[in-house]
């Protein structure tokens, strides 16, 4: 994938302006059919026609829950993304015995001259 | 009393006295699997090799080794690793996988000398606080059987709270150790992330992600912590630090009034004030014991914030089960993954990254924050686990919004990063089992375990300590 598309659910096309204002009484939509099948696209995920609108319905309520988020002042605050405060974390590059390569393959379901078969990438 | 029901510390000493075997301990656990894992459904898989482990155990005994979980069955989450013993993360992706090596957490509780017994059921890929997600069946609360487990660590912890195992483990990335420990009158330990290895461990949501396990007493819940925790090179998010250390009597505990007011099950209620009031009598002569007046004002965002970091986690987590070098591929997944996936793929897209997930890393800091001020003044914080007891089988599992808003009071420990315990306080009136949690700063697992057993010991004579699951 090239570039991560933006989204807009079709009911609104101004989406953006909408989630700049942090009414939270105000239902918002997130997710609807197209949305969904959209970000199922992104995802490798096959979902059947007829679980699309449930899909939808249960995704736009916690959206609508977790949007709740906004009204938290967070200026000058950093964001974390772990909490050990470890950085750089390296270790020594040994050579060690490893798996065989039977072991390695035992438990794919497709292999060819002791090679995991894909599918082809290339045309 | 039956062999199955020993405690470890009970069950070691018997071993060393030679009053049982390791063969006949491990055979009482899996004839109790045998009798009961039908109704309850906790094991998806039951390990074939278990009562040959049991008599290299009993081997190393009489040679005098005295490794200290030698010869004690223990059950897995069907999470971690193990070497030729199927892992299937109750998930049908993974329901043919066999694991060519072992988690680190398994390879040191074999080289301590447990025994394993199987692997346990739990929401696939540990999504879900019921035990209902999993692709292999629901398990059954052993209390009353039409009540969930909790989960994600269903199936560890009822296998335990029937007696179908002396320990078992779990893994906590918003609560899936503490809420089914509370749900199932056992003992519960999250560890301080970065304590506990997470290598081979199916990672969930990785900076969230904790290896911890269940014991039927705090004592046993140490026992494994100590065997369990330890920095891992496989793992760079483990560190080796010193533990905080203090005389029980200094030990200050807080509580947030909030806890005890909104949005809590009276009976529940109830019982945590009982419980705060044995901690209270504990101390009633040192007057600097309690200091009720902590806040943690960013409670409230907790799920919010948890429900943005853990499903963009999850999303880019589960991208690698294509299925080419082992595993179905995605097309078997369900539909808890499913909308987890979806969720973490829309959170991150181009656009609303910033708006929800930069927005939901700086909550975290205030949640952190708000967790760093507290400690300040108390040394532990007890809480609820859940807002609720256990609710029936079927109750939530179509309305995901309230099933994650079971997780209220625990995610937050999880965005902090600190340790808590869970740990059994009595039953409702409907004979369900209710549970507390006591947390503390990185790192102070010895300070909850005090507080724990301090807990255990004033209360051991109360009837509801003598119950056990009518199964």
């Amino acid at each position: 994938m090239s570039t991560t598309p933006k989204l807009s659910a079709s009911s609104s096309t101004k989406n953006k302006q909408t989630f700049n204002t942090t009414s939270a009484t105000t239902s918002e939509t997130f997710f609807d059919g197209s949305i969904v099948r959209k970000i199922s696209i992104l995802a490798h995920l096959e979902i059947p026609e007829n679980e699309i609108n449930k899909y939808a319905k249960e995704l736009n309520d916690i959206m609508d829950y977790v949007k709740k988020i906004k009204e938290v002042p967070t200026e000058n605050i950093e964001p974390t993304s772990q909490v050990t405060g470890l950085e750089n974390i390296t270790r020594e590059d040994e050579v060690k015995p490893s798996l065989s390569q039977e072991e390695v393959l035992a438990n794919t379901k497709s292999q060819y001259n002791g090679l995991f078969r894909v599918k082809g990438v290339l045309k | 009393m039956n062999l199955n029901q020993l405690t470890i510390k009970a069950a070691r000493e018997g071993l060393k006295k030679k009053e049982f075997s390791s063969v006949e301990l491990t055979k009482a656990c899996l004839d109790q699997i045998e009798k009961h894992n039908k109704e309850i459904n906790a094991f998806i898989t039951v390990n074939k090799q278990a009562l040959e482990e049991a008599r290299k155990a009993d081997e190393k005994i009489k040679n005098s080794d005295n490794s200290s979980l030698l010869g004690i069955p223990i059950a897995l989450k069907d999470i971690y690793s193990t070497k030729g013993l199927k892992t299937t993360a109750a998930s049908n992706v993974l329901k043919d996988y066999v694991p060519q090596y072992n988690a680190t957490v398994v390879r040191k509780l074999k080289d301590a000398g447990a025994v394993i017994v199987g692997k346990t059921n739990m929401d696939a890929w540990a999504h879900g606080s019921s035990g209902e997600n999993s692709d292999f069946g629901p398990t059954k609360n052993p209390w009353n059987k039409e009540y969930v487990p909790g989960g994600s660590s269903s199936g560890s912890a009822v296998a335990l709270a029937a007696d179908m195992c002396i320990a078992s483990t779990g893994t906590d990335t918003g609560g899936s150790i503490r809420l089914p420990a509370s749900f199932n009158n056992i003992v519960g330990l999250k560890p301080t992330y970065g304590s506990v290895s997470r290598y081979g461990i199916i990672a969930m949501a990785s900076s969230l992600d904790t290896i911890g396990h269940f014991a039927k007493t705090v004592e046993d819940c140490e026992l494994i912590f100590n065997v369990t925790k330890e920095k891992d090179i496989m793992d760079s998010t483990t560190l080796e630090k010193k533990y905080i250390k203090k005389p029980f009597n200094d030990i200050k505990i807080g509580v947030d009034s909030d806890f005890f007011s909104k949005h809590i099950e009276i009976d529940s209620i109830d019982l945590l004030r009982k419980a705060y009031n044995v901690l209270l009598g504990l101390k009633n002569n040192s007057p600097d014991y309690f200091i009720s007046d902590i806040t943690l004002p960013h409670q409230n965002s907790g799920i919010a914030c948890y429900y943005i970091i853990q499903p963009a986690e999850v999303s880019s987590n589960l991208a690698r089960y294509d299925g080419i070098r082992f595993g179905n591929d995605w097309t078997q997944l369900n539909k808890e993954a499913r909308r987890r996936i979806m969720l973490g793929t829309y959170i991150l897209s181009a656009g609303y990254s910033d708006e929800y997930y930069k927005k939901a890393m700086q909550v975290r800091t205030l949640i952190k924050q708000d967790f760093d001020r507290a400690f300040e003044k108390v040394d532990a914080i007890i809480a609820p686990v859940s807002p609720t007891p256990p609710w029936k089988l079927g109750e939530k599992i179509n309305d995901p919004l309230s099933m994650y808003l079971s997780d209220k009071f625990t995610v937050t420990a999880n965005l902090a990063g600190i340790p808590s315990l869970s740990i059994p306080i009595g039953f409702t009136s409907k004979g369900l089992p209710v549970g507390m949690q006591i947390m503390g700063p990185h790192f102070s697992e010895e300070l909850l375990f005090q507080i724990g057993k301090a807990y255990e010991e004033a209360t051991k004579d109360e009837p509801w300590r003598k119950l056990k699951p009518n199964i």
